[in-house]
């Protein structure tokens, strides 16, 4: 049968099938499920733990001998297989349907990978699956679900964390489950007192290479191409994530943009925005110094970044971080510069 | 079991495909219809039918044989569904090849064997050429049905060997009837019916989903946009990036944008959403043709992109002030004489 994410734990202190598919659209999560069904099984007895992946004979192989091997001699175990395909090959369905036939009494299957589609999960080998063992499907959690993931893990870790922490840390880490699940790991080998700050996930989170993603914004936002170039440069060679530069990239266009609209008061903004000086006169400056339609120009590119990153697009990101860069920072003083 | 009365426009469309089962089944089918539009689950159904052992009378699947029960089960050993391997992704030329070596062998249960490929402009072009000798010359008792909402990306040379089975869509009348008779309100049944008239499962979803209460929150929002300051746009983009749902706020801004493309042609009886009328006229006219195609097809993609995983934030701006740029040219003219 199917399981739902919230009966996991409450399953696994029941008695545990013959056989399991784990998946989800992140491996961390695939991962956790795994972890703890791991545990699970040695708390009942199922101390030997195989995986199947990467040894010399395929793992349908492996699989159908474990199953030829009979429970004889053997100990209680647990294989562990890994689906590099959302769909596995014929022979390894056949393998799966020979498994399932008939599973060894003294063995645990568990078959993980990443979320099936629609139509995958109509197929015959799914449903039997999921007829003869558990299945369970993990989301990663997305839109509004996001920053409550993020703070329930906050939690989880032992950190209490301010609302303005929690928004820090999902905004930035947007969607990366791994990456958030690491930073949030390091934030708990640095806050002693297991409170954590906006400004600690800020560390946390940019500190990444000698020169952090708000040097670049803000050496843009100062009109200092060069500088800008270089911190941008550093970031590629070490750890630099291209989101994380995109992210501090497009808000000072979006905030450039409302600072531009006579509607818009600066003070208001800014003190929603949490923008402190002198970040407050290098956005003003740029605000009077970069024409409307240039600014929607980039943020049209700040799209085009996005898909890039995501992989929509495939030609390279970083040369694309740099013409934003440069159409925030001006040309500089040896280019053309056609500001009026 | 499928139910032949969950489809509205089954009635008419049932008996032309039952006449085919009956007698002279072509072994290469296309079938084509927009989702939500009972096209697929006719084509399921029709599937059933001709694998089943006993069908009954009107020629429909008699459910109970060993043929229905396997194929209810999900897994009947002659029938094999062909898609892409990832949603978003392309059906590949050696899933291709595994699928002609299926029509290959002999039917195990069903008298036939029968490749099931949705959608077929999945097809990547290496792999719908691999399929070329399949669909000419099929194995004796091997039948390919094919399902398109698009069938113009589909290669010619594809097209060309594929009988395009009658698959009659529900017209306007049928379906705001069949909605009043799922209990959806007179009013509503009309609006929904004119909005989606040949996709009455996707009407009929919307209802569910109360898509008609955000439509008269956010048609105003749109039709307000263009006279309002960069900041309010941007200020629409987090708003909805936060609580709409894309693919309907997609099907809305694309019914607006086609009625202002309607208005252009004077199409004023076709036109979606009436009820909003004077205020489209108003838009219809200062509009920038070139502008509002290139926002349209930016719509039009979403669902591609949305299989991204992309910033939604970034992305709705993208298309807020892609239809921001419609009346561009006219707001630079307005600050020219200002
Ligand atoms: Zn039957």
């Amino acid at each position: 049968m199917r399981l739902k994410a919230a009966q996991w734990s409450a399953h696994l202190r029941g008695t545990l099938a013959r056989a399991y598919g784990l998946f989800a659209d992140d491996p961390l999560l695939t991962q956790e499920a795994e972890d703890a069904l791991l545990a699970a099984a040695r708390q009942q007895g199922y101390a030997q733990r195989e995986r199947l992946n990467g040894g010399s004979a395929a793992p349908w192989e492996r699989m159908k001998d474990e199953r030829d091997a009979g429970s004889l001699f053997a100990e209680r175990r647990v294989l562990l297989l890994r689906l590099d395909s959302p769909k596995p090959p014929r022979e390894g369905t056949a393998a799966l349907d020979y498994w399932l036939a008939s599973p060894p009494e003294d063995a645990i299957l568990v078959i993980s990978g990443a979320r099936p589609d629609a139509n995958t999960q109509k197929s015959a080998w799914f449903k039997a699956l999921e007829s003869k063992g558990h299945t369970l499907i993990l989301y990663a959690p997305e839109g509004k679900d996001w920053p409550r993931w993020v703070e329930a893990r906050l939690a989880q870790a032992g950190l209490r964390a301010d609302a303005e922490a929690v928004q820090v840390l999902s905004s930035l880490s947007e969607g990366n489950l791994l990456a958030c699940s690491q930073s949030i790991a390091r934030l708990q080998q640095l806050a002693g007192n297991g409170q954590v700050d906006a400004a600690a996930v800020r560390a946390v989170l940019a500190d990444s290479s000698q020169f952090s993603i708000y040097d670049l914004a803000d050496a843009a936002l100062r009109g200092e191409p060069r500088h800008a170039l270089r911190v941008l440069d550093r970031l590629r060679q070490g750890d630099g994530e291209p989101t994380l530069c995109l992210w501090a990239l497009h808000r000072d266009c979006r905030l450039l943009l409302q600072l531009q609209d006579p509607q818009i008061q600066a003070g208001s903004l800014f003190s929603k925005a949490r923008i402190f000086p002198p970040r407050q006169d290098w956005l003003r400056n740029a605000a009077r110094r970069l024409s409307t339609a240039g600014l929607l120009t980039a943020l049209r590119d700040c799209a085009a970044i996005d898909a890039r990153i995501k992989g929509q697009d495939p030609t390279p990101v970083w040369p694309a971080l740099a013409d934003l860069v440069l159409r925030i920072a001006g040309p500089g003083p040896s280019g053309h510069n056609k500001a009026h | 079991m499928r139910v032949i009365s969950a489809i509205p426009q089954a009635a008419e469309a049932w008996p032309p495909l039952a006449a085919l089962l009956a007698g002279g089944l072509p072994q290469s089918m296309l079938c084509v219809g927009p989702w939500g539009s009972g096209v697929v689950e006719l084509t399921d159904l029709f599937l059933d039918a001709m694998l089943c052992l006993a069908p009954r009378s009107d020629q429909t699947a008699c459910g109970q044989c060993r043929s229905c029960i396997l194929q209810r089960q999900g897994v009947h050993p002659d029938l094999l569904r062909l898609q892409a391997e990832e949603e978003g992704k392309l059906i590949s030329i050696d899933q291709v090849r595994a699928a002609a070596d299926f029509l290959s062998y002999t039917p195990q249960i069903a008298a036939r064997r029968v490749l099931r490929v949705e959608p077929a402009e999945a097809l990547a072009p290496a792999a719908a050429n691999a399929f070329l000798k399949t669909l000419e010359e099929p194995p004796p008792r091997a039948h390919i049905v094919l399902l398109s909402a698009a069938p113009s990306r589909l290669l010619p040379t594809i097209r060309s060997r594929l009988q395009r089975l009658p698959m009659r869509l529900a017209g306007r009348a049928e379906t705001q009837q069949w909605l009043r008779e799922k209990g959806v309100p007179e009013s509503a049944a009309a609006r929904l019916a004119r909005w989606a008239g040949d996709r009455p499962l996707w009407a009929w979803q919307a209802w569910q989903d109360g898509v008609l209460r955000e439509r008269e929150q956010w048609i105003p929002q749109l039709l307000a946009l263009p006279h309002e300051g960069i900041g309010a746009a941007l200020a629409l983009a987090e708003s909805w990036s936060k609580a709409a749902t894309l693919p309907v706020l997609r099907e809305i801004a694309l019914s607006i944008l086609e009625d202002l493309l309607r208005l252009r042609l004077g199409l004023v009886e076709t036109l979606v959403n009436d009820d909003y009328i004077t205020k489209l006229q108003s838009l219809a006219g200062s509009a920038s043709p070139g502008a509002l195609w290139s926002c349209e097809a930016l719509w039009r993609k979403l669902p591609v992109t949305l299989k991204q995983n992309r910033n939604q934030l970034i992305l709705l701006e993208d298309m807020i002030f892609a239809w921001y740029a419609i009346w561009a040219g006219r707001a630079e003219e307005h600050g020219r004489s200002a």
